[in-house]
C-alpha cells in the first residue's frame, strides 16, 4: 500500500519535472494582457524578434496586470508592453505622479528595464462629434468652459471615480454637470448628436469609426498612460535593441488606427502588426495562423493539460484513498481537505498557482490536478469502505492476505464507483482547463478569451463548443473502456444500488 | 469421547470476550478427526464465534485452541487459513469473478501449477455435480443450489484437512437443501475431511453430523457422538429440541 503511494508521488514528480523541463531556454517569451492593444503590442515585439531569427513563445491573454507583471519578474516571460500610469498605480502603488526616469529606476530594482516609450498615450480623453468641433472650433478641454449648454454624458466609472469627472470639473473649472450612460450607447448617441461630450480612451478604434474629435488635455488633468515595453534587465543587448524598434513610432492616431483595423476591419492581429512593422523597415515573415490550425493547436494543448492533470490526480487520489479508506479518523479529514480545494473558485485557484509556479502549463496542470482529486477520493473511499463485509470475511477466512483481498476483491468491486469518480474529474478537468489561458496555459480557453476581447461571438462559440464536444467524446470513451473492463452485471448492480450482487 | 480418538481441533479451557461480556468461557472439547461435527445452540450462544476461533479470525482471550496439531500462528495467518476450508451462509461467492476464478483464485495465488489447478477443479466440479460449462459463468447466472455447490468447491480447492461451515445451507429452499446435504455427506465420505458445521437447524445437525457440540449461554452444555448425545440429552436446550422433534 505504501509502495503504491510512493509510486503515485514519483509519477507526479516525474510529470512535473518533465513539464518544467519543457520551458525552452533559447526562445524568448513575449506576454500580453487580455485586450486588443496589448495583444497588438505583444505581436510587434514578437515578430521583431522572429524576423531577427529568434524563436518566440507567445503568452498572450494573460489575466491582468499582476499576473503578467509577476510572470515578467519571475522570468516566465521576457517582455511585454505596459502603461506608465498602470506601472505607477498598480505595480509601484505610488499615488503621486512619477516621471519616466523615476519609473525606470524603481523597476530597475526589480530586475526590469524600461525601453523607449512607444509614443502614444492611452489615457482618458474628452470626445466630441467632428461637426460640433467644426461649428464651435473646440479643440481643447479648457474651451468647454465657454459652452455651458453642452450635454455631458460619461461612463459610470468615469463619473464616479475620485479622479474622474468630479476632479476634472474642479481642475478645469467647468460649469456643466454630467449624467451616466453606457459607453456603447454614448458613442451612438454622440453620432446622433443627442449628446455632446463623452469620455473616451485616446487610442479607441471608435474615435475614427464614429468621426469623433479628441479635445486636448491642455491643463494636463489626465494621468499619462504612455505605452512602454518593459523587459527583463538580463536580456542580451542585441535583443534589447531589437525590442526597442518601435520606440517613439506610434502616435495616438497610429495606435487608434491599428486598433481600428483589428476591431472594425476584423483583420488578424498578427497581420496588423506585420503591416506596421513594414513601415519601420522590419519585414516580418510571420504568417497568421488559420482558424483551423489554431483550433487544432489549442485542442491538443487542452487535451494535454486535462490529460496530464487527470492522470496524476487519478494515481494520487487512488493511492491516498487506498492508504486511508480503512482509517476513518484520517479518511474524513482528507476528504474534507479535498472538498475544500474544490470550493475555491477555479479562477482563484489558477491565480493562486502563479506565485508558486509562475505562468504557463505547469501551474494550470497543478490547479487542475488539485481540482480533480476530490471526486476520485470521495468515490473511491466510499466504495472501498462499503464493500459487502460478508465477502471480505470470506476472503479473509479462505486465506487471502490483506493485499490480495484489496486487489482481487475490494478494488474490482469498487471499480464502477471509482470509474464514476474519474469520469466526473475528467469532465471537471476539461471544463476548467478553458480557464488555463488566463495564466498562459493555453488550451481552448485561448480562443474564448480572444473572442471576448475582439467581441467575436464566432470565436467564443468555437472555443466553447470544442470544449463541450471534447467533454462528450471523453465521456463516451470512458463508457467504452468501462464496458470493456467491468463485467456488465457488476456495473449494472452499481447503477441500481451500491451493493454488490450476492445471491 | 475417548482419549485415544484422534482429533483435528482441541479447545483447551478457551474463552472469548466480545463487546462487554464473555461469549463463553472454559470451553474444553476435542473435535474428532475425519468426521462431521455439528455445533448447535440458541442464538447468541457463540456458535459462529467458536468457528472463528478455529481459523484464527478471533483469538481466544483465555485458554488455547490447537488446530491440526499445532497452535494458531501469530504471523502469516493466511497460510494457516489456507489449510482450512471455509464456507458461509448465502454462499458468499465473489460476484465479479467467474465460477472458475471463485474456486481457483487462491490456488493460483498460492503458486499451484496450472495442470494441478485444472485437475483439482475438474474433480471438484464432478464431485459436487456441477457442469464443467459453468466455469465461465458468473455467480448470478447460477441457481442458489449451484452457488452453494460452488462455495463447497471453493472451500475444498486447496485440499484442506478441515472444513469450517457457518450455516452454509440455511438460505436455500428445502428441496435444494436436502440435495446439497446429501451431496455434502457423499463428498465427506469420499474425501474424508474433518468438518465443523455451525447450524441452527437441528434436523440438519442430526442428518449430517457424527459428533455434536451443544452450546449454551456460557459455554458447552454437552458434547459427544451424535447418538449418545441424543439418547441422553442433559442440556435443557437439547432436551427441548429432541422432544419437539419426537412430537413432529
Amino acid at each position: 500500500m505504501r509502495s503504491l503511494l510512493l509510486l503515485g508521488i514519483a509519477v507526479v514528480l516525474a510529470t512535473i519535472t518533465a513539464i518544467a523541463g519543457c520551458g525552452q531556454k533559447e526562445t524568448y517569451v513575449i506576454g500580453s494582457k487580455q485586450h486588443t492593444e496589448s495583444h497588438i503590442l505583444g505581436e510587434l515585439l514578437a515578430q521583431t524578434l522572429e524576423t531577427a531569427g529568434y524563436t518566440v513563445d507567445r503568452k498572450f491573454n494573460l489575466g491582468g496586470t499582476k499576473i503578467v507583471f509577476n510572470a515578467l519578474e519571475q522570468g516566465d516571460i521576457h517582455a511585454y508592453a505596459e502603461y506608465s500610469g498602470t506601472i505607477q498605480e498598480v505595480i509601484l502603488k505610488e499615488t503621486r505622479t512619477l516621471t519616466l526616469d523615476e519609473i525606470s529606476d524603481a523597476l530597475a530594482k526589480l530586475g526590469i528595464q524600461t525601453l523607449e516609450p512607444l509614443g502614444f498615450n492611452n489615457s482618458y480623453a474628452m470626445g466630441i462629434h467632428e461637426d460640433l468641433a467644426a461649428e464651435t472650433g473646440l479643440s481643447k478641454v479648457s474651451e468647454l468652459r465657454d459652452y455651458p449648454d453642452l450635454r455631458f454624458f460619461f461612463s459610470h466609472e468615469f463619473l464616479e471615480r475620485e479622479d474622474g469627472y468630479p476632479s476634472m470639473k474642479a481642475h478645469y473649472g467647468l460649469p456643466q454637470s454630467a449624467d451616466g450612460i453606457e459607453h456603447a450607447l454614448a458613442l451612438r448617441a454622440i453620432v446622433a448628436r443627442e449628446i455632446d461630450v463623452t469620455d473616451l480612451y485616446t487610442t479607441d478604434a471608435e474615435i475614427d469609426h464614429f468621426n469623433l474629435v479628441v479635445l486636448e488635455d491642455d491643463l494636463e488633468f489626465f494621468p499619462k498612460y504612455l505605452a512602454i515595453p518593459i523587459i527583463r534587465s538580463d536580456l542580451p543587448e542585441d535583443v534589447k535593441q531589437l525590442l526597442n524598434v518601435a520606440g517613439n513610432t506610434l502616435t495616438d492616431q497610429t495606435m487608434a488606427g491599428l486598433n481600428y483595423k483589428v476591431h472594425i476591419d476584423e483583420q488578424p492581429i498578427s497581420d496588423v502588426a506585420k503591416e506596421f512593422l513594414a513601415t519601420l523597415n522590419v519585414q516580418s515573415t510571420h504568417v497568421a495562423e488559420s482558424l483551423f490550425d489554431k483550433l487544432v493547436e489549442r485542442t491538443v494543448e487542452h487535451l494535454y493539460l486535462a490529460g496530464i492533470a487527470l492522470l496524476a490526480a487519478t494515481v494520487v487520489a487512488l493511492s491516498i484513498s487506498i492508504a486511508v479508506y480503512s482509517i476513518s479518523w484520517l479518511s474524513k479529514p482528507i476528504a474534507y481537505i479535498a472538498g475544500l480545494l474544490q470550493t475555491i473558485p477555479s479562477l482563484a485557484l489558477l491565480a493562486l498557482m502563479v506565485p508558486l509556479f509562475g505562468i504557463g502549463t505547469l501551474p494550470a496542470i497543478v490547479a487542475l490536478f488539485l481540482y480533480s482529486l476530490l471526486p476520485i477520493i470521495r468515490t473511491t473511499v466510499t466504495a472501498l469502505s462499503t464493500v459487502d463485509p460478508v465477502l471480505l470475511q470470506v476472503a479473509e477466512g479462505l486465506g487471502y492476505t490483506r493485499t490480495q483481498s484489496l486487489i482481487h476483491v475490494k478494488l474490482p468491486l469498487s471499480m464502477p464507483a471509482i470509474f464514476a469518480g474519474i469520469r466526473i474529474s475528467a469532465i471537471i478537468c476539461i471544463g476548467t482547463a478553458t480557464l488555463a489561458a488566463f495564466i498562459g496555459g493555453g488550451g481552448l480557453g485561448d480562443l474564448i478569451f480572444q473572442g471576448l476581447q475582439l467581441d467575436d461571438t464566432r470565436l467564443i462559440l468555437i472555443g466553447a463548443a470544442s470544449a463541450a464536444l471534447m467533454a462528450i467524446i471523453v465521456e463516451l470513451l470512458f463508457e467504452g473502456v468501462e464496458k470493456l473492463i467491468i463485467p456488465g452485471h457488476i456495473a449494472a448492480a452499481n447503477r441500481i444500488s451500491n451493493e454488490p450482487v450476492v445471491a | 469421547m475417548t482419549s485415544d480418538q484422534s482429533h483435528c481441533v482441541e479447545f483447551k479451557n478457551a474463552g472469548k470476550f466480545l463487546g462487554e461480556e464473555w461469549v463463553f468461557r472454559s470451553v474444553d472439547v476435542r473435535i474428532p478427526d475425519a468426521q462431521i461435527t455439528a455445533v448447535i445452540g440458541s442464538s447468541g450462544s457463540g456458535k459462529t464465534t467458536l468457528l472463528r476461533l478455529i481459523n484464527g479470525l478471533y483469538r481466544p482471550d483465555e485458554g488455547d485452541v490447537e488446530v491440526l496439531g499445532e497452535d494458531i500462528p501469530q504471523k502469516s495467518q493466511h497460510l494457516f487459513r489456507r489449510k482450512i476450508g471455509y464456507a458461509v451462509q448465502g454462499a458468499g461467492l465473489f460476484p465479479h469473478m467467474t465460477i472458475e476464478s471463485n474456486i481457483t483464485k487462491l490456488a493460483k495465488l498460492s503458486g499451484w501449477a496450472p495442470d494441478r489447478i485444472q485437475a483439482r477443479l475438474d474433480d471438484l466440479l464432478d464431485l459436487t455435480g456441477l457442469d464443467v460449462e459453468m466455469k465461465e459463468r458468473y455467480p448470478h447466472e447460477l441457481s442458489g443450489g449451484q452457488q452453494h455447490r460452488v462455495s463447497l468447491c471453493r472451500a475444498l480447492m486447496l485440499e484442506p484437512k478441515l472444513l469450517l461451515l457457518d450455516e452454509p445451507f440455511s438460505a436455500i429452499d428445502a428441496i435444494t437443501r436436502n440435495e446439497i446435504q446429501d451431496a455434502f455427506i457423499e463428498l465427506q465420505q469420499k474425501l474424508a475431511f474433518s468438518a465443523v458445521l455451525v447450524t441452527h437447524d437441528f434436523r440438519e445437525a442430526t442428518k449430517l453430523a457424527d459428533y455434536l457440540v451443544v452450546l449454551g449461554d456460557h459455554g458447552i452444555e454437552q458434547h459427544g457422538a451424535l447418538r449418545d448425545v441424543i439418547n441422553q440429552p442433559t442440556s435443557l436446550f437439547l432436551r427441548e429440541l429432541v422432544e419437539t422433534e419426537a412430537e413432529a
